[in-house]
């Protein structure tokens, strides 16, 4: 039997707290050359370069994205109040990634316009408008129903799978080189900028979640119920489809299709503490952080001095757990 | 005083209500009686709000009640429903205080309240158990204490939708009479049940439902009759209400026999 939680959250964050220098430094220092304290001064040396324009600037975008995923994640199951929904198993990374390509391929004046943000905001209204999608087809008389929303998933994913080769067909050299560059998904070639974009928008997302945490403990409770306790779940729903769109909509347009965290790290949380929304929303952002830095710090290392994708670490290490997690619920185990 | 008036309310062609107009004065813990799809929880469904009346309305102390705002709705009524979705590990006892969260009660109090709730269902060593690996008759009686513990000063109105399903005996007359006890208090209590029985021996009125129309109501002695019943449920029936303690027998069904063995033996 599941457990209700075997640890106080106070226990989890302490674990995690010991864990995360060790994570920092690992991610620190992965990567051709290795960097000491020492070698960071004087300023101008090879070494300092590489800490500051490669290393910490992907150490931040690891930490970030991870959060991102792991909090939205756990959001996206509270409204759903399924543990099996995931932006990317549902087509909302999906969504986003083909509003992303589309913005690569025609939207080179929105690009001129707003910079660095024209993808992520792309991303984000294909990714807002994907969440509502599969919302309101899912829903029935009785509430969200899983099957349907998994199913509307597969079709979403076909869907924009099958816009993107469209749009691939019609791009020139240069875009395509661009597209197919974007879609192998990796924190690598980004930089401070990116940072900025992610650390703009992690502040409102994670308050506005973390904020929610109670309201989303009623919501599981059924949407009827929640209603009967004075939730106006209508609106509720309005908020949560706006912010986690924006935390996925973000890290896609940044990272490319990073799989599974939403829904490994969610589960691992509630394993360990319990389903309490008001613990588990931050508690996933926090392992969310470690677990995509340490999956990045695989992809540097499996087969050095090459890497993989990021997206194909996270989908290895999340495929089987998905598929164990079908498994444990078939057995009738919890 | 909680009324209702239903001229009309109809979904996919057909009408679930037809011409009711009922009112629920406090005190009163009333049973809503009738056969599968008699619309007796389409009722409570327009009572709470949780669908509006199309032709009709629904007042709470002479307000209307699409004109309270949900909060201040979940603290003058709260109602059990008939399904429990929750599909999440909390403990039985996180459950109950979430039924707190429209009074804005602090959690020592929530946890207090909870406490206590549990303990009145015979619940109390269950506290910490994982909600999802409760029986079913567990089940119900931790969603029952959790929508008692939404109950608070400004609380008018308590309706359940089978607040019986899946409870042994026990607990069967231990929750009616504790719903008997609140309405003694003052509260409003509307149920729906389907043991007769049950309810003519705890409820201070029974409310008759058949077809989406009503088809009897008022004091139990007076609904209490042999051909009422009979006629509400089709099914020859024979009730007593001697010293206050009904009896119900039911005759041989005819029709039931004869359709059972002089139909043809199923193929498959």
């Amino acid at each position: 039997m599941m457990p209700a939680g075997r640890f106080q959250p106070q226990t989890l964050l302490i674990a995690l707290t010991l864990i995360a220098p060790v994570v920092v430094l690992l991610s620190l220092q992965t990567g051709e050359i290795s960097i000491g304290l020492a070698d960071l001064w004087p300023s101008d040396s090879i070494a300092h370069q590489v800490f500051i324009e490669l290393r910490l600037p992907r150490l931040l975008l690891t930490l970030l994205a991870g959060a991102l995923l792991g909090i939205t994640g756990a959001a996206v199951q509270a409204m759903f109040r399924n543990p099996l929904a995931d932006p990317s198993l549902i087509g909302v990374s999906a969504g986003a990634g083909l509003a992303a390509v589309a913005t690569l391929v025609f939207g080179a004046g929105l690009q001129l316009y707003l910079g660095a943000f024209a993808l992520p905001l792309m991303a984000f209204l294909g990714g807002m408008f994907t969440t509502w999608l599969v919302a309101r087809i899912a829903r029935s008389v009785e509430g969200i129903s899983v099957t349907t929303m998994l199913l509307v998933g597969i079709a979403i994913n076909a869907i924009a799978a099958s816009g993107i080769s469209g749009l691939k067909y019609f791009s020139d050299a240069f875009t395509l080189r661009q597209v197919v560059f974007w879609l192998m998904g990796g924190l690598q070639h980004q930089g401070w900028a990116e940072v900025g974009i992610l650390l703009l928008v992690i502040l409102p997302v994670a308050t506005g979640l973390i904020l929610q945490g109670r309201i989303l403990n009623l919501l599981l409770l059924g949407e009827r119920q929640a209603q009967l306790l004075g939730v106006s779940v209508v609106r509720c729903h309005r908020v949560l489809i706006v912010l986690s769109a924006l935390g996925v909509g973000v890290v896609v347009a940044v990272g490319g299709m990073i799989g599974f965290v939403g829904l490994v790290v969610p589960h691992l949380v509630r394993l360990l503490v319990g389903p309490d929304n008001r613990y588990l929303l931050p508690l996933s952002a926090f392992l969310g952080a470690l677990f995509l830095t340490l999956a990045d710090v695989l992809a540097r290392a499996l087969i050095a001095p090459a890497e993989l994708p990021l997206g194909v670490v996270t989908a290895l290490v999340g495929g089987p757990f998905f598929l164990s997690m079908i498994l444990y619920r078939r057995r009738g185990a919890d | 005083m909680l009324r209702l008036k239903v001229e009309q309310h109809r979904r996919g062609g057909r009408d679930l209500l037809k011409e009711i107009e009922l009112s629920f004065p406090a005190g009163q813990f009333s049973v809503i009686l009738g056969p599968n799809g008699a619309g007796k929880t389409t009722l409570l469904k327009l009572i709470s709000g949780q669908e509006p009346v199309q032709r009709g309305s629904v007042t709470l102390a002479d307000q209307p009640l699409a004109q309270i705002d949900l909060l201040q709705r979940a603290r003058q009524m709260a109602m059990l429903t008939q399904e429990h979705p929750l599909n999440f590990p909390f403990t039985a006892l996180d459950v109950v205080k979430m039924g707190c969260h429209p009074l804005g009660i602090s959690p020592d109090e929530a946890e207090e309240k909870a406490r206590h709730l549990l303990t009145v269902m015979e619940l109390a060593e269950l506290s910490k158990r994982n909600y999802l690996t409760l029986s079913g008759g567990e089940k119900q009686r931790v969603q029952l204490a959790r929508v008692l513990a939404q109950l608070g000063e400004e609380s008018q109105v308590l309706l359940l939708d089978e607040p019986l399903s899946g409870m042994d005996l026990r607990h069967q007359h231990l929750t009616l009479a504790y719903l008997r006890a609140q309405a003694k208090q003052g509260l409003t209590v509307i149920a729906v049940l389907h043991d007769p029985v049950l309810a003519a021996r705890y409820a201070d009125r029974l409310v008759l439902l058949k077809q989406g129309r009503l088809s009897a109501e008022g004091k139990v002695a007076e609904v209490w009759q042999s051909d009422t019943l009979s006629a509400l449920y089709d099914l020859p029936l024979q009730v007593s209400l001697e010293n206050g303690e009904p009896q119900l027998y039911t005759a041989d069904l005819p029709e039931l026999n004869d359709n059972l063995f002089g139909a043809q033996p199923r193929q498959d």
